[in-house]
């Protein structure tokens, strides 16, 4: 009697197949959190206000980053509140943004800033990449609150940041997730880095292409002084 | 950005350690952008050096803006009088001088990491308790922080 034999896993062929049984199912519950997890790389320049779907799961480049605000809108009306609570800290003269149908089955963000001079209406495209990231950081604390906790992965957020923000940035980052979910980033920037502690920062180190990655908590490295100086002179990459 | 035409804070750390015990203070604050962080200066003197060279000037132009000087007092019984001494008497009010007594590290074993001290010190400020501020290496700052309470905690934690 011959017996048959597969190739592959048997677990990976029933994964796919396993209906979850309810929303309570350790299994929905896993799946969920791992398809709603934030993981963004933005190219600002590439983003524009216009969707015709929406979502709760962006595109790492956020080139969906209007099919998210409407998906989240959609989602939870009140998240507005949130997005524009944040920005009109960072944009003073932000009055609202508005998401309005301009054909069928398709929206196009614009955004109205007003001063005592008058107002004035942007077509989301035209926001300066700095400003695209203050929505995109909108989003993500709006999201937290409104379908999270999230884990949320954010390639260098501060590449586009006037430096006299990036404190800030980092912060209200940082002290939004800190009650529910989980904010990781990596970053260049000094600034950004002086924002973070030893216990909660991660050096990444790789000596060449050929070897791997290595990864160690800043807590397990002997900075001797200034942590921007050591990062500077390459003393913290030393093995 | 801060809005230097409405209260805010500037924070002046003297070294790396007290620079995250401030990071943990930020965390717990309300009014995250009525402060800025500064980078730091590398030794109490050197505070003293760029808050002369920078701050006094920063002050005399923003007339909302305070400052936090963040000093280790390495035992010296004589450092904060020797530091308000450096302070031109105009700006004396808008001037906090606080840190350990003697080195952050030593706060460790007893409260936990610097920022898990700098989150227990901002809640302190902010219930006016003195369960961290009441540690035998912080308790020397009690008229400062009850100073700092006064002045500096309806800019930083008033929702």
């Amino acid at each position: 009697m011959r017996t048959a034999r597969f190739p592959i896993d048997s677990q990976l062929v029933a994964l796919p197949i396993v209906q979850d049984t309810s929303r309570r199912d350790p299994r929905f519950i896993f799946g969920q959190w791992l398809r709603r997890m934030l993981i963004l790389r933005p190219v600002p320049v590439r983003i524009t206000g216009d969707s015709t779907e929406e979502t709760l799961q962006p595109n790492i480049d956020l080139s969906d980053f209007a099919a998210w605000f409407s998906g989240l809108l959609a989602h939870a009306p009140s998240a507005y509140g949130r997005i524009d609570q944040y920005l009109k800290q960072v944009m003073p003269d932000l009055k609202d943004i508005k998401n309005p149908e301009v054909g069928k089955d398709s929206r196009s963000i614009e955004v109205q800033f007003s001063n005592g001079q008058g107002n004035v209406t942007l077509p989301f495209g035209e926001l300066s990449d700095g400003e695209k990231c203050f929505m995109i950081c909108a989003l993500v604390l709006a999201a937290n609150e409104a379908y999270g906790p999230l884990v949320c992965f954010w390639d260098e957020p501060d590449a586009y940041l006037a430096l006299h923000e990036v404190g800030h940035f980092v912060l209200a980052l940082r002290k939004a997730f800190q009650s529910s979910g989980q904010f990781i980033m990596t970053s260049h920037n000094p600034e950004a880095i002086r924002r973070f502690s030893n216990e909660n920062t991660l050096v990444l180190q790789r000596k060449s292409h050929l070897e791997p990655t290595i990864v160690r908590p800043l807590s397990d490295i002997q900075v001797n002084g200034n942590l921007v100086s050591a990062l500077i002179t390459g003393e913290v990459l030393e093995p | 950005m801060v809005n230097r035409h409405q209260p805010h804070v500037l924070v002046l750390p003297e070294d790396d350690a007290n620079r995250q015990i401030a990071n943990g203070f930020l965390l717990e604050l309300e009014q995250i952008r009525q402060v800025q962080l500064l980078n730091e200066a590398g030794g109490w003197i050197e505070v003293l050096d760029r808050f002369e060279s920078e701050q006094i000037a920063y002050l005399g132009k923003y007339r909302h803006g305070s400052i936090v000087l963040l000093i280790d007092f390495d035992c010296d019984p004589g450092r904060l009088s020797k530091a308000k001494g450096r302070i031109p008497e105009h700006l004396i009010n808008r001037v906090f001088i606080l840190g350990a007594w003697a080195e952050p590290e030593k706060l460790k074993p007893d409260l936990g990491s610097y920022e898990t001290i700098g989150r227990q010190l901002a809640m302190d400020c902010r219930y006016g308790a003195t369960a961290t501020w009441g540690h035998e290496l912080l308790r020397h700052n009690s008229t400062e922080v009850d100073r700092m309470r006064e002045q500096i905690r309806p800019i930083l934690f008033e929702e």
